[in-house]
């Protein structure tokens, strides 16, 4: 097997993988890390120029289950 | 109904037909839709195959046939009716629409007809789609690429929504039918635009205008009076919030909607459907990602204002938009084979040129879409 | 090779998330949807690139000298997987009416080449036969992306049965559906050169006076399907692979009409 270009030890980071596209919602894993559970889309495009508008949505709507997610 | 002597069959355009002359087996392959019917008929049948021609009638084709033959003549010819091989060469010519109407859309009536089966049906269909009110919230890249394509499709009556002008920028995704000035200097609206590029296609088309953006205080009732169709694709200040506060008027009104797809991070999305009571809301999507995006928590950017930081391509815009107009299509033609109980929602991936779908369940205890 | 001196940010579209798997990382970059899982020992190293908004790969060792060495490793490695960039680029994106696309481009062209490779694309000449439902909408698409060239190819006027797929309008029946899109061209992309061909194609040997007509060709795209896309791809594949020119038959033609390009 071909030794990858970046390794542990000498690098100090590796690569574990390479997906071309994320889909399926069940492939997510993670520890918390923090308070809010963003989808990508809207963490991935948030604007900040859309911040306060964003609590009168929520309180609005409210969804069960906190935040909304799409 | 018996078939009357003197009609004069005709095995229309658009299907090819071969023959398979061991087995005796006729296979008809609809070109539009690459469906294929296969008949096993005796022999003397499908040599009457080429026959018919609008030349020879019932009458000429049957002369010599003793009498059990030209029932059973009758009988395929009635078959050949029913699955819409066989149809009157006119037929386009006869339908309820105008001349100028029908000339634009022969193709999708060709098309609707090998589906469909029968003139009879296709008319219906169409007029379903020509009397629609269709709702469009959002006319940005995707949105007003999808309005281009509903009005090819014949729908005739919209009401748009989107408070904003084109920009310079705007010549990079947004299909532009028309030439434009896009400097800052002489702004355009984008509903104005839109419904001037409707008018070339179309002269009886119907627009209501609302150069307003969607907020929690828009009035509905008002907004979406006589609507029978919603298509949303207002992603600001989140697609999720938006798609929530119409599906919820959608479900109590029964009036179907799309979620329109193509919004960040999902660039090249393919919609989603929604049918009160039938398929999952926008509340039931929430509470599916809720789920399973419970896990996926991305750490804050650190970059606060990415408002031009995110990308496009003009033809990742085209797939969604068409993608969603196919779903307004087969909504409106209901074949049968549109969304049932499961919703879900179907993602082109540029990387390796694939199609991803995940499935979505209604949620059994959605305050908004189960009883 | 990438400069150490050049201000940094993490990209807008990519997003980091932490994983189940002790030290590693998920790097999502949104626009193509890939996603990077990278292990990181140091999670100094992690905080560094979830906080980079304007800092050099030479500022961040001086800053951190203990872990100079992995620091330039890994932001030498994010510039190159497009999760990082040169900031001096993203004004550049950020000023350009084009900000989407290259955007979208950055997705998987590193910083360090992209505005390179915009001119490369705006160097490029594609020619594209058959301008019908498939081939106007393909047009635009192309030329949206930049590229410098594009030759138009296609004998029809546009006809009232064209309308319901495609760029056409009402206005432009009994037009060449070349020059239709010609003149709208012109108007929507300044700077792209566009010609036209009105041949109906019969033969190959259109197909090689046209291509030394105009040169160096980068792309040919096939979206002709009159008489049928057979016909015309056995005239257009020979003098494409001759001449070493990649080429795509568009799908949508009869028979096939939502298949993809191939």
């Amino acid at each position: 097997m071909a030794k990858p270009k970046y390794d542990l030890q000498t690098h100090g980071f590796e690569e574990v993988s390479f997906e071309a596209g994320m889909m399926n919602g069940q492939e997510y894993t993670g520890g918390c890390s923090g308070g809010r559970s963003d989808c990508c889309t809207r963490t991935c495009s948030l604007d900040e120029n859309f911040a306060e508008s964003e609590k009168g949505w929520e309180d609005f709507l409210k969804v069960e289950g906190g935040q909304v997610q799409y | 109904m018996k078939l009357q002597d003197d009609y004069k069959p005709y095995l229309r355009d658009g299907v090819d037909v071969y023959v398979d002359d061991q087995r005796l087996i006729v296979t008809f392959v609809f070109l539009s839709t690459r469906q294929r019917l296969q008949v096993k008929a005796e022999q003397w049948l499908i040599q009457l195959l080429p026959f018919f021609d609008r030349v020879h009638s019932i009458a000429e084709l049957s002369h010599e046939l003793p009498e059990i033959k030209r029932e059973k003549l009758h009988l395929f010819l009635s078959y050949l009716q029913s699955k819409g091989l066989l149809v009157d060469s006119e037929w386009l010519r006869q339908l309820v629409f105008d001349d100028e109407y029908t000339s634009s859309l022969q193709r999708q009536l060709n098309f609707m007809l090998d589906i469909l089966g029968s003139p009879k049906c296709v008319s219906k269909a169409q007029n379903k789609i020509q009397c629609a009110q269709v709702a469009i919230f959002g006319l940005g890249a995707v949105g007003s690429a999808l309005f281009l394509e509903l009005l090819q499709m014949g729908f005739q009556n919209f009401v748009l929504v989107d408070e904003k002008n084109l920009r310079p920028d705007s010549s990079d995704r947004h299909t532009l039918p028309l030439a434009i000035d896009l400097s800052l200097e002489t702004p355009t609206s984008k509903v104005d635009y839109y419904e001037k590029c409707a008018r070339t296609l179309n002269k009886n088309v119907r627009i209501r205008k609302e150069k307003i953006k969607l907020t929690t205080g828009t009035e509905l009732d008002i907004l979406l009076n006589k609507v029978t169709f919603v298509i949303n694709f207002a992603d600001e200040p989140y697609i999720g919030y938006t798609s929530i506060r119409l599906s919820r008027y959608c479900v109590e009104n029964d009036i179907p909607m799309i979620v329109g797809g193509g919004f960040d991070a999902h660039l090249a999305s393919m919609g989603e459907l929604i049918i009160p009571k039938l398929t999952p809301c926008s509340d039931c999507y929430n509470s599916y990602f809720q789920e399973t995006l419970k896990n996926w928590k991305p750490i804050k950017h650190a970059v606060r204002d990415r408002s031009k930081g995110i990308g496009g391509l003009k033809s990742m815009s085209q797939f969604s938009a068409s993608s969603v107009a196919l779903k307004v299509f087969r909504y409106f033609v209901n074949t049968g084979c549109q969304a049932t109980e499961n919703g879900g929602r179907g993602e082109f991936k540029f990387r390796d040129y694939s199609i991803d779908y995940f499935s979505v369940r209604r949620n059994p205890n959605c305050a908004v879409c189960c009883d | 090779m990438i400069d150490k001196t050049e201000n940094l940010r993490l990209r807008p579209s990519v997003s980091i998330v932490s994983t189940a798997t002790e030290n590693v990382w998920e790097f999502f970059l949104s626009n193509t949807r890939q996603v990077r899982h990278l292990r990181i020992r140091d999670q100094r190293l992690i905080h560094l690139v979830t906080q980079l908004n304007g800092t050099s790969i030479a500022d961040l060792v001086k800053e951190h000298p203990d872990i100079g060495s992995e620091i330039a490793h890994l932001f030498t490695a994010l510039v190159e997987w497009c999760i990082v960039e040169y900031q001096s680029v993203s004004k550049t994106i950020f000023d350009s009416t084009h900000y989407r696309t290259l955007n979208f481009l950055s997705d998987f062209i590193p910083s360090y080449a992209l505005l390179s490779e915009q001119r490369r694309f705006r160097n490029s000449k594609v020619i594209l036969i058959g301008c019908g439902g498939v081939g106007s909408l393909l047009a635009d698409g192309i030329a949206a992306i930049g590229v410098g060239e594009l030759t138009l190819w296609d004998p029809d006027d546009v006809k009232n049965n064209n309308l319901n797929r495609g760029l056409f309008t009402r206005q432009d029946v009994g037009k060449s559906k070349v020059r239709v899109l010609a003149d709208r061209f012109e108007k929507l992309y300044p700077d792209l050169k566009v010609t036209t061909v009105t041949e109906l194609l019969e033969q190959e040997t259109q197909i090689s006076r046209h291509f030394g007509k105009l040169g160096s060709t980068d792309l040919v795209i096939n979206a002709a399907d009159y008489p049928n896309v057979d016909v015309t791809s056995k005239l257009i594949f020979p003098t494409c692979m001759n001449l070493k020119i990649p080429h795509i038959v568009a799908g949508g033609s009869w028979f096939h009409r939502i298949n993809a390009a191939l």
